[in-house]
């Protein structure tokens, strides 16, 4: 309709200005959205690229600097410490570091952040490369899929860069000293690393935490002992002189070594987080792992000296057992009676030790024991070794025949294994040793002894003889005769001596002669003392002439 | 007035004028030659140092100038102290006098010889009346230091003119008399 309109209308058209209406935005507002568009876009891509921002806490922030220290993994930058502040208690210092957004995938809960640094290790020395370019911090990407922004960094390097292996928990008593870093062996070959110790004082034991590298996780198991290894383990028992050295390493300092002491069936790998116990040394970790033991009690009447805890017991010399305790319970009322003064020692039987072990053996041995104290069997307090002294236990059974059967003695609950006083042994050995003394007994030399000293004596005689002509000599000797002689001359010179000393001596005339000279000399000034006297103006000026009076002529 | 300075000038000048010094004379007893014949024996008088009378040891002459008046001569002096020179001259005129005896007066020959002569002067001086007075005593001890002889002696001698020349002269005379009398005492040596 409009068109109609207008075609019809031209001219009218023509000569009327019509209104339009303006378009409503104008085409230069184009350039402030684009503008928009393009900050939007940059905030975008700035806010994508910037990766996220992690705190780390650690106890010194020694070498690291904001904005400088770099965040690295595999020696490729992966971000940087933007700032290092102290955290709100001061206890630890906290770096925020942002890290590419690339690499954002790898932080995890596992992910381990360390310095690394310049060390000075028993290894060696380890970034050494830093000492220019300064220290940065390494991240060692973990497997978990869990995130995580807050990390705490390790004092040390992690032992393995893997990461792969188990942590084990260990508990020892005071005294072992194990370090962070401390090696941890396996029959001499290091497999691990001690990653933390710490002291509760609460039980007075020490914690420590060790990392067993892949693929030596394995060796780790449920029936595992763990054993400190520090410096040289140098024992004298009845066994004799033993000297234990696990590697060299660790006699500069301490470490660890573990082993299975006792076959188990069906062994279970240890997982991480499994708590074991540390053993000061291998033969008490070996000690421990006789778990399965029966107690008896030995009432012993001789002395117990080189009787110590740990001696062996032993059937025919077959270690079953071992001695617990010495004295055991030595003032307990049970002891009065007939045992008098026989001092009880606590010994296990540990029929771990024969190998062969399964459920009810100790049932099994029980039994068997009870049955053979009856019939004769006695234990023999024996020295083990001469040269120490120390003693042993030996379970040996004496039978003879005819002989009553032996009652069955309890001791605080546990069974009394007869003993036999081991003085007859001794007693044997000591008769038989003199024996062999007197046998050895060697009377020859003692008469070649005799003979011979005769021979000096006979010798001395002689001596004394030529030493009696020899004085005789000496003072039959015209010299020896002479020599008052020699005194009277000697006397004759200390006279003559002194007489450089009487008046006819130059000496005594020299010093005459000074005398006189100063007597000169004093009569020269007499005169000049009397003008003086008279005149005491007479060095100024002239003296007042005197005229000597002349000696007259005599009157005819 | 210009006099008047001259003689001003001369008598200044005459201000510096002073005394003639008088000359002091040293003296000593006139030596005698004592060359020695040979000695009748080896025996020895070992004369003892003189002993001096107190006055006597000065320097000066001394002369007497009344009974109780002695003046040591300031101008007229010994040459050498007079106990030496009286030692040395008696030795030289005792051995003048007498052939028996070697004398001697060095301290070394003290112990071995067969008398010791011990001569004291009490005077030894001008007198007033023209004397020259020579006195005192000497001793004669032998070897064993016992005393052999005794003697006082006073000598006097006529000045025969005045001065102290002629008074010392006159005392050497009386030296010679004093030995002459000492060696008249001597023990006589047998042949």
């Amino acid at each position: 309709m409009t068109e109609n309109v207008s075609n019809t209308d031209t001219s009218e058209e023509l000569d009327n200005a019509r209104a339009t209406k303006a378009s409503s935005w104008s085409p230069i507002w184009i350039l402030p959205i684009v503008a928009v568009l393009i900050g939007a876009w940059l905030v975008m891509d700035d806010y994508l690229s910037t990766g996220p921002l992690i705190n780390l806490t650690m106890s010194d922030a020694e070498g690291i600097a904001a904005g400088k220290t770099l965040i690295k993994t595999r020696n490729v930058e992966i971000g940087h410490v933007e700032s290092v502040t102290l955290s709100d208690d001061l206890q630890y210092a906290v770096v925020k570091a942002r890290i590419n957004p690339d690499a954002a995938s790898t932080l995890v809960e596992d992910t381990r952040f360390w310095v690394v640094k310049p060390r000075i290790g028993r290894e060696g020395i380890s970034g050494l490369n830093t000492v220019l370019s300064g220290a940065y911090i390494q991240l060692e990407p973990g497997q978990s899929q869990q995130e995580q922004r807050q990390f705490e960094v390790l004092e040390q390097p992690p032992v393995s860069l893997s990461g792969n292996g188990i942590r084990i928990k260990l508990d020892s008593p005071l005294g072992i000293s194990l370090k962070p870093g401390d090696p941890v062996s396996y029959e001499g070959q290091i497999v691990g690393r001690v990653e933390k110790s710490e002291f509760k004082p609460g039980n007075q034991h020490m914690y420590h935490e060790l990392f067993i590298e892949a693929p030596y996780d394995v060796l780790v198991t449920k029936s595992t002992r763990f054993w400190s290894s520090s410096g040289v383990n140098i024992s004298l028992d009845s066994k004799g002189f033993n000297i234990n050295l696990a590697s060299l390493e660790t006699l500069l300092s301490s470490g660890v070594s573990f082993g299975v002491l006792q076959e188990v069936d069906n062994d279970q790998p240890a997982e991480s987080g499994d708590e074991f116990v540390l053993y000061l040394n291998q033969t008490e970790a070996q000690q421990a792992s006789f778990d399965r033991y029966i107690e008896y009690v030995l009432m012993v009447k001789d002395t117990v000296r080189g009787l110590a805890e740990g001696a062996p017991v032993e059937f025919r010399g077959l270690r079953i057992g071992t001695v617990e305790s010495v004295p055991w319970e030595y003032n307990s009322r049970m002891r009065n009676g007939k045992d008098g003064f026989a001092i009880p020692v606590l010994i296990r039987l540990e029929p771990q030790r024969l190998g062969d072990f399964h459920d009810g053996i100790l049932e099994e041995w029980q039994q068997r024991v009870d049955r053979l104290i009856k019939r004769g069997l006695v234990a023999t307090l024996k020295p083990g070794n001469l040269l120490t002294g120390a003693m042993f236990v030996d379970i040996n059974i004496e039978r003879t025949p005819g002989m009553p059967e032996i009652k069955v003695a309890m001791f605080k609950e546990r069974q009394v294994i007869p003993t036999r006083s081991s003085q007859l042994a001794q007693m044997e050995m000591k008769i038989s040793n003199l024996l062999d003394k007197l046998n050895g007994l060697e009377v020859q030399p003692v008469l070649d002894g005799v003979n011979a000293n005769l021979k000096t004596s006979q010798a001395l005689l002689q001596e004394v003889q030529t030493l009696a002509s020899s004085i005789d000599k000496f003072v039959n000797n015209p010299q020896t005769q002479t020599m008052p002689d020699n005194v009277n001359q000697t006397l004759a010179e200390l006279r003559e001596t002194l007489k450089g000393l009487s008046p006819d001596a130059p000496a005594y005339q020299n010093l005459s002669q000074s005398i006189k000279s100063l007597e000169g000399l004093i009569n020269e000034i007499q005169p000049l003392v009397r003008t003086l006297n008279e005149q005491p103006n007479a060095l100024i000026f002239n003296r007042t002439e005197q005229v000597d009076p002349q000696p007259p002529a005599a009157q005819p | 007035m210009k006099r008047f300075f001259i003689g001003l000038l001369f008598i200044l000048l005459s201000a510096c004028v002073s005394q003639p010094v008088t000359q002091s004379n040293f003296y000593t007893l006139p030596v005698i030659d004592a060359t020695t014949e040979t000695l009748r024996s080896d025996k020895t008088v070992f004369i003892r140092p003189v002993i001096l009378a107190d006055f006597l040891s000065k320097n000066g002459v001394v002369l007497q100038l009344d009974d109780i008046t002695v003046h040591a001569a300031q101008y007229h002096q010994w040459a050498e102290p007079l106990a030496v020179q009286l030692s040395r001259g008696l030795r030289d005129r005792l051995q003048t006098a007498q052939s028996d005896y070697r004398v001697v007066n060095l301290a070394s020959f003290a112990k071995q010889s067969t008398y010791q002569l011990q001569v004291e002067f009490d005077q030894f001086q001008g007198r007033f009346d023209g004397q020259a007075v020579t006195s005192g005593q000497w001793q004669l001890l032998n070897k064993q230091g016992e005393t052999v002889t005794t003697q006082r002696f006073s000598l006097t001698q006529a000045l025969p003119a005045e001065g102290y020349p002629v008074l010392i002269r006159a005392l050497a005379n009386n030296l010679d008399t004093l030995a002459t009398d000492i060696a008249s005492t001597l023990p006589r040596v047998d042949d």
